[in-house]
């Protein structure tokens, strides 16, 4: 019944009724609708209503925890439907790459989005340490949300590590022999150690089916759920720290704009933008796939995945005992523990901190570059250790005694710094963390691009171009 | 506290909850822990004589490499673990004979014997063995592995005595 002055409501059809349910609000027209709809959105609401302006600064953040979760995204997606077409089982799972390869509709390109994905997750994730590093970003109050990063990394390394193993090629089955023999010489736990990875004496099928179900199960899901407490953590903490100028003394008061749109626009057309020039990458260059896996023969080279290659560099220079374990260790260890020494609010925000911060780094950088091949050099031709010193044990001649060799330089230039330049912690931070760093990106790219048969050194054109 | 000896309510119910629930914990965790590691322990303990080719079908001072597979099965998992090796008949006696595994002490990598370099090279971390399975240079800590047990049977086949580990 309709009254005197009260319209009759418009009809409205099934659609219009859903469409209500799903966005009650409607697109919002104004700021205040803007906020309502991140406020009460499940995923949006992961962003606060408002953002200062500045944190938004593509040359500050460059995306890149962003472009993580994106492409973890995307891993996940494409890792599901790539259960789909694959056994875990010698030799099948290498069959079934054949067959996803030649046979399965679109499969070349999965496999491809998948492994490429992976890849460029490593060097993204590298980076947002890097830039967060940088930037002081891991100090006080975010101590705990470095550490789950710092965790993540390790969990991105041991999800590409099992997923190496997965296509059951020649690839796979030698860089998992090496890469858990290194796990033998864990002292007193090693053999222990090792047969619980492998499920064997040696790299079998318990030792897929062991890492097939850490990389599709276990692994992914701790990723997810330090993920959400991630992002969670990052808005705890108060957002982004706040961009600074080198010549900023004060941190700079900046207008809060809404973050629809301004920052999740740019958020879609960053993420748009990566997916696309991926789904072309992965549409032009294939995922290598080598011989299927013989256990009699060594490939030779037998190189490890390249974001590996920095440790094996390490291994043909020192016991696997150092090599593989303490030195990593420590440098997991220096990871961990950064924010709880390098406190210094007042930099926060700064790339380089200051200045002078930023000369060290560059100083520090510079030495590494020439220092690590120089070293490579000379350890390769002139550098004997263990002829040196005969009936020493290896531990001691080709281990801990070059490794002392090694690190009192780096001692001493630290001395050298507290010394002439009276350097603070977090002027020394920067210069060991960044002539560590150079030397690893270094060893890895020396990896990668100068050595061939046999792991001897060669000119990246002198490189045999074997199979792949 | 209270003077009483007697425990409160609060406190009955905090030592009850956290004693079942600890109990309850061993109870699941035993056995999920038990099942994950339990590959660790398992032991596998098998030996047998193997063999590995005519006696006479290696050539005496040259190193000659053999290869075998063991096969485990386990309900409906067949699990093979390949080994491999190199033979050195030093002369006509059958007991002057040097087996060496080609598993590289270094990093489980296979190595091979390069007749030019007169040694055993691995491909992985550039490792060079003697003749005799010494570390001549690279970064192993020991010698390659000898089979020290071996026989030659009455049809001239050469077996040697495998342990695993």
């Amino acid at each position: 019944m309709t009254e005197e002055g009260n319209p009759a409501p418009a009809p409205r059809s099934m659609f219009d009724r859903m469409r209500e349910r799903l966005v009650p609000d409607g697109l919002p027209e104004d700021d205040r609708g803007r906020i309502r709809m991140v406020v009460n959105s499940l995923v949006l609401h992961l962003h606060p209503a408002k953002v200062p302006e500045r944190t938004l600064r593509w040359t500050y953040s460059w995306g890149l925890g962003g472009l993580s979760a994106v492409l973890m995204m995307l891993l996940g997606v494409t890792g599901i439907i790539l259960l789909n077409n694959y056994t875990p089982a010698v030799p099948q799972a290498y069959l079934d790459i054949l067959e996803l390869r030649s046979n399965v509709w679109f499969g070349e390109l999965i496999r491809n989005l998948h492994h490429w994905s992976a890849n460029l997750l490593i060097i993204v994730a590298v980076l947002h340490l890097v830039r967060v590093f940088l930037t002081g970003a891991y100090r006080p109050p975010r101590e705990l949300n470095w550490l789950i990063g710092a965790g993540m990394l390790v969990l991105v390394l041991a999800a590409n590590f099992t997923g190496y193993l997965l296509p059951w090629d020649q690839l796979a089955f030698w860089a998992i022999t090496v890469g858990t023999s290194i796990l033998s010489y864990v002292p007193l736990a090693g053999e222990w150690l090792s047969r619980l990875a492998l499920g064997g004496p040696e790299v079998g099928g318990n030792t897929l089916l062991n890492f097939y179900s850490m990389h599709i199960s276990f692994i992914p899901l701790l990723i997810f759920a330090l993920m959400s407490y991630h992002f969670w953590r990052v808005r705890k903490d108060g957002g982004l720290t706040m961009p600074r100028g080198l010549d900023e003394a004060e941190p700079p008061i900046s207008e809060r704009v809404t973050t629809i749109p301004h920052l999740v626009r740019k958020e879609l057309v960053f993420a748009l933008a990566w997916i696309a020039a991926l789904l072309v990458f992965a549409m032009l260059v294939p995922a290598p796939l080598e011989d299927i896996a013989n256990p009699d023969v060594s490939p030779n080279p037998a190189k490890a995945p390249w974001y590996f290659l920095g440790l094996q560099e390490l291994l043909l220079h020192f016991h696997p005992l150092v090599a593989g374990i303490i030195l990593p260790g420590l440098a997991a260890l220096a990871v961990f523990m950064l924010p709880f020494f390098d406190t210094n609010p007042a930099s926060v925000g700064v790339y380089f901190r200051s200045r002078r911060g930023r000369s060290l780094t560059f100083l520090s950088a510079g030495l590494a570059l020439v220092l690590t091949p120089l070293w490579v050099l000379l350890d390769e031709y002139l550098l004997n250790w263990s002829a040196w010193l005969p009936g020493w044990p290896a531990l001691l001649s080709n281990g801990l005694i070059p490794l002392a060799v090694l690190l009192l330089p780096l001692f001493l230039l630290d001395e050298w710094l507290v010394r002439s330049f009276k350097a603070d912690t977090e002027e020394r931070v920067l210069f060991i963390a960044g002539f560590v760093f150079t030397a690893f990106l270094i060893l890895t790219a020396v990896g990668i691009f100068f050595r061939g048969p046999g792991m001897g050194l060669y000119w990246p054109w002198e490189l045999p171009v074997a199979g792949h | 506290m209270t003077s009483s000896n007697r425990m409160s309510r609060r406190d009955f119910i905090k030592v009850t909850i956290g004693a079942i629930g600890g109990v309850m914990g061993v109870l699941l965790g035993v056995p999920v822990v038990g099942y994950l590691l339990q590959p660790a322990f398992r032991k596998q303990a098998a030996e047998a004589w193997i063999p590995i080719g005519k006696l006479e079908a290696f050539t005496i001072g040259i190193p000659s490499p053999f290869s075998f597979t063991r096969t485990k099965v386990n309900g409906w998992e067949r699990t093979a673990t390949s080994y491999g090796g190199f033979v050195l008949r030093r002369s006509e006696d059958p007991k002057e004979i040097l087996i060496l595994s080609s598993r590289c002490t270094h990093l489980s990598c296979r190595v091979n014997w390069n007749e030019a370099a007169q040694g055993y090279l691995c491909p992985c971390h550039d490792a060079k063995f003697s003749i005799e399975g010494e570390v001549l240079s690279g970064p192993p800590p020991e010698p390659l592995e000898r089979y020290n047990e071996f026989k030659v049977d009455e049809d001239g086949n050469l077996l040697i005595f495998f342990e695993e580990a």
